[in-house]
């Protein structure tokens, strides 16, 4: 399609529309859109995942629709989710809950709960206990890399989640329909960078928050009909002009599992800090580079994962000489000019990682600071004075 | 007469409650408990003591033709005369706490008119005491410390600038003064100020006073009445600092649940939201406590939430409620800490949100807690009894009661006006039960009053 066209196309599709489309699917606790896609495919199944990774291209290559699950955000009451858990953990897995208990979730014909940490861990026996008629899967992953090891277990993972997905849609999952599933969810990962680098390039005309919207509408919605949403924000971004701040450039790290609230989001904007590059819904940005789409579908997934995935708190680092290193590579390849740790409270795989990660930054003399949060946050006023100083500070004294 | 008493040793409030031999409730009392608690637990039963004669007053007096129509009001007339009694009492004792205390060493030349100016104070103070118990009339706590204080600022502040002396001083010794004294127990008999405040009464109600001695005599016949302790039972928060053996103590959860029991006997599941915990209780039939689940972080979601939130507001506590249920429109406040709902709050307020709004959803937090903490004991059963201080605040009960429905449907949901007494009443119930003679409450106590 010539681009003129596609723009002309688009044209009708404005920011403020798309955004506003992506606001109600974020603030849609029902997940009313989920219900229609299944009215709209009968028989389709939806499956959730937890953060951080799942592959979706195996629950899209068996017909069904993969559902990112994030807790239950600041507007959520958790009324029962506390009776299930201790006090001193984090609260996605309470919220998670209470929209499992409020019947929130009766659309979903399964749940993956993949490893990230004890409490998402333990949170999938809770499912099978309190939801028997669904499917529940503990979705393991590699902490180490070698494929003779690693990639055996790991392939072994993907099959049993081939064929547990096959037996559930009733359909054999060939390795043609894996094969077209990678390449759906290439494509959408080559997007979601397009946006990236449009983001690094030019915050002002990509806000985060409208990208955070954006990926949020992603764990609902179709992967091919979000791919296009992404390309026609672009366009609709590319044609306004949009005001712009003498923010500083900003890494934000550790918000991978629990997300922050949409307001934190908005105040590190306000505060003076454009985020540049960031680790939310790591799920979208996992794989690093484009899956092969010839040869054994799940042996290349694997060595995606083994090879070529992020290098986050969401993943062992067998060498201390890498440890920050990826985060580094954020900072220098987005322009940063330094990083927010954000995590949310008792979250361990972000908090156990922040002192090597700002040893690391200290040693590249790359300034940074760091507060914690939770999902329904309300007090961000500390929050806003904290980033605002932070910004104030690198324009005022960083060379 | 034999008097079992139960007393409940909060961190906010202390309160007792007499109960006779048959079970039946006599007389409660409550006061502040300051930071002292042997004085709390004794004001307190005091208080109970004295709520029981006003309670035996009204038997005998009941039969006194001259006071048909009128008892209530004649005996509504009487409380108010004894408080002032009372407050006189205690704001001498204040005047000349606050006179030893301004000593030349420490206010060297000032000193002679400070004490000038204290005399003045405590003038002017001592001529409108009677309006602050005159019917009708508004004050923020029943408490000394609360009327003797804020009347006390206003009047020293006008008077040192009367006198060109530095408020300082005067808030100084008044500072240094009032602790002593609302730690003090009065040594005067209740018979004397209670006769000085029938006294008062008798004024107000002239019509009465050929009748004079048809009142009189039954009264000082309730006051001749000998009050035993005969068994007391200790609980709450400071139940360890009550001068009293471990057979004399029970803990607050069973109290709790068996004090809600006593209330309402068709209670299943008991929400108590005291001063510094948050108390969820399943009882059986006969209000033994099947299980139970407390705040456990800290006192997020309790009753000093509200303390918090009102002093913050420069409101007083009782006056949150009232402004909360003005609100319409909804606020969201999560935080559950307490401080820094109050930086919340400021945040909110900056923002322009109303009073009333925030207010509101600051009550909505606080049961929010309540009602996770209610869920992690086995949830809400029919019948429901909310108690503790908390309950008798207008805008938390409306969210509870809003929350239930949402959540369990339409339920019983029983609040007692006096629900505040909920741990006494419980404790004093296993006083009486106590000497049934089971033979494992320890030797009985008796005191003569």
């Amino acid at each position: 399609m010539p681009l003129q066209e596609t723009q002309q196309e688009t044209l009708k599709e404005t920011v403020e529309n798309i955004v506003d489309r992506c606001q109600a699917l974020f603030d849609d606790l029902d997940f009313t859109v989920v219900k229609e896609w299944k009215a709209a495919n009968p028989g389709g199944k939806a499956i959730g995942f937890l953060p951080i990774y799942v592959p979706r291209e195996i629950i899209h290559a068996a017909g069904m629709l993969p559902v990112g699950i994030l807790g239950g955000g600041d507007q959520l009451e958790v009324i029962h989710g506390d009776a299930y858990y201790q006090s001193y953990i984090c609260r996605i897995p309470r919220s998670t809950i209470e929209l499992g208990l409020t019947g929130r979730l009766d659309s979903l014909d399964g749940m993956l709960f993949p490893s990230i940490c004890d409490v998402i861990r333990n949170l999938s026996g809770m499912w099978q206990l309190l939801f028997k008629d669904k499917y529940v899967k503990y979705f393991d992953v590699p902490q180490t890399y070698r494929d003779d090891i690693a990639g055996t277990f790991y392939i072994h993972e993907l099959q049993t989640l081939r064929e547990d997905l096959a037996e559930l849609a009733g359909r054999e999952i060939t390795d043609d329909d894996l094969r077209r599933s990678i390449a759906v969810y290439n494509e959408n990962r080559a997007t979601i960078e397009e946006l990236y680098r449009l983001r690094a390039g030019l915050p002002w005309q990509a806000p985060t928050s409208e990208l955070y919207l954006l990926l949020r509408a992603g764990m609902v919605l179709p992967v091919e009909e979000h791919t296009q949403l992404l390309r026609d924000y672009m366009v609709a971004t590319s044609v306004e002009e949009r005001p712009r701040r003498d923010n500083c450039r900003v890494v934000v790290n550790g918000v991978f599992c629990e997300q922050p609230p949409l307001g934190l989001i908005k105040s590190l904007e306000m505060a003076g800090c454009y985020v540049v590059d960031d680790d939310f819904l790591l799920v979208t940005r996992w794989l690093l580079d484009d899956v092969p789409t010839d040869g054994d579908p799940l042996d290349n997934l694997s060595k995606a994962f083994l090879h070529h995935s992020a290098a986050t708190s969401a993943k062992y680092e067998p060498d201390k000489a890498n440890k920050g290193r990826f985060l580094i590579d954020q900072v220098r390849n987005s322009g940063a000019e330094g990083v927010i740790f954000a995590a949310p409270s008792f979250c361990d795989p972000a908090l156990l990682d922040r002192p090597m990660l700002q040893d690391a930054l200290s040693r590249d003399d790359i300034p940074y600071t760091a507060f914690k949060y939770a999902e329904n946050t309300g007090q961000l006023q500390a929050i806003r004075e904290q980033a605002g100083t932070f910004a104030d500070s690198i324009k005022l004294w960083s060379a | 007469m034999d008097c079992f008493i139960g007393i409940d040793l909060g961190s906010t409030t202390t309160k007792a409650v007499v109960m006779d031999q048959n079970f039946q409730v006599l007389g409660r009392g409550i006061t502040n408990s300051r930071s002292n608690y042997d004085v709390a637990a004794e004001v307190a039963k005091q208080e109970a003591l004295l709520n029981t004669r006003f309670h035996l007053f009204r038997q005998s007096l009941s039969s006194v033709s001259a006071l048909d129509g009128q008892l209530d009001d004649f005996l509504d007339q009487l409380v108010r005369d004894f408080r002032l009694e009372q407050f006189l009492e205690q704001l001498a004792d204040l005047e000349r706490t606050c006179i030893s205390n301004a000593t030349a060493d420490r206010f060297g030349g000032d000193t002679e008119a400070l004490h000038e100016a204290l005399g003045e104070v405590f003038r002017r103070l001592t001529i409108e005491a009677p309006d602050q118990f005159a019917p009708g009339a508004q004050r923020k706590s029943d408490f000394f410390r609360d009327i003797a204080g804020s009347r006390y600022l206003a009047v020293g502040e006008a008077v040192a600038g009367e006198s060109g002396l530095s408020f300082d001083y005067v808030l100084n010794v008044y500072d240094r003064s009032i602790i002593d004294v609302e730690n003090r127990i009065s040594e005067e008999t209740l018979s004397d100020k209670l006769m000085r405040a029938l006294d008062r009464t008798f004024v107000a109600f002239d019509d009465l006073s050929a009748a004079s001695h048809a009142v009189r005599a039954p009264v000082r016949a309730v006051l001749d009445t000998v009050l035993a302790e005969t068994y007391v039972i200790g609980t709450g928060y400071g139940r360890a600092r009550l001068p009293f053996s471990k057979e004399h103590i029970r803990s607050e959860i069973l109290c709790h649940g068996l004090g809600a029991h006593v209330m309402y006997p068709d209670t299943a599941t008991v929400l108590d939201i005291g001063g510094q915990d948050t108390k969820a209780i399943q009882i059986d039939g006969s209000g033994i406590v099947e299980n139970f689940q407390m705040n456990d972080r800290c006192a997020a979601g309790c009753g000093r939430y509200l303390g918090y939130i009102a002093d913050e507001m420069n409101l007083g506590l009782h006056e949150l409620g009232p402004l909360a249920l003005r609100s319409t429109r909804k606020v969201r406040i999560n935080s559950t800490c307490t401080v820094f709902a109050g930086a919340e709050l400021r945040d909110r307020l900056s923002l322009g949100e109303a009073r009333e709004d925030i207010l509101a959803g600051l009550h909505r937090a606080i049961i929010l807690r309540a009602i996770s903490i209610l869920s992690r004991s086995g949830g809400i059963r029919d019948q429901f009894t909310f108690t503790g201080g908390v309950a008798n605040n207008g805008a938390a009960v409306k969210a509870l009661k809003q929350l239930i429905k949402e959540n369990y449907g339409d339920l019983t949901i029983n609040i007692d006006p006096d629900s505040i007494y909920t741990g006494a009443l419980g404790a004093a119930t296993f006083a009486r039960r106590a000497t049934d003679g089971d033979g494992d409450e320890g030797p009985a106590t008796t005191t003569e009053h």
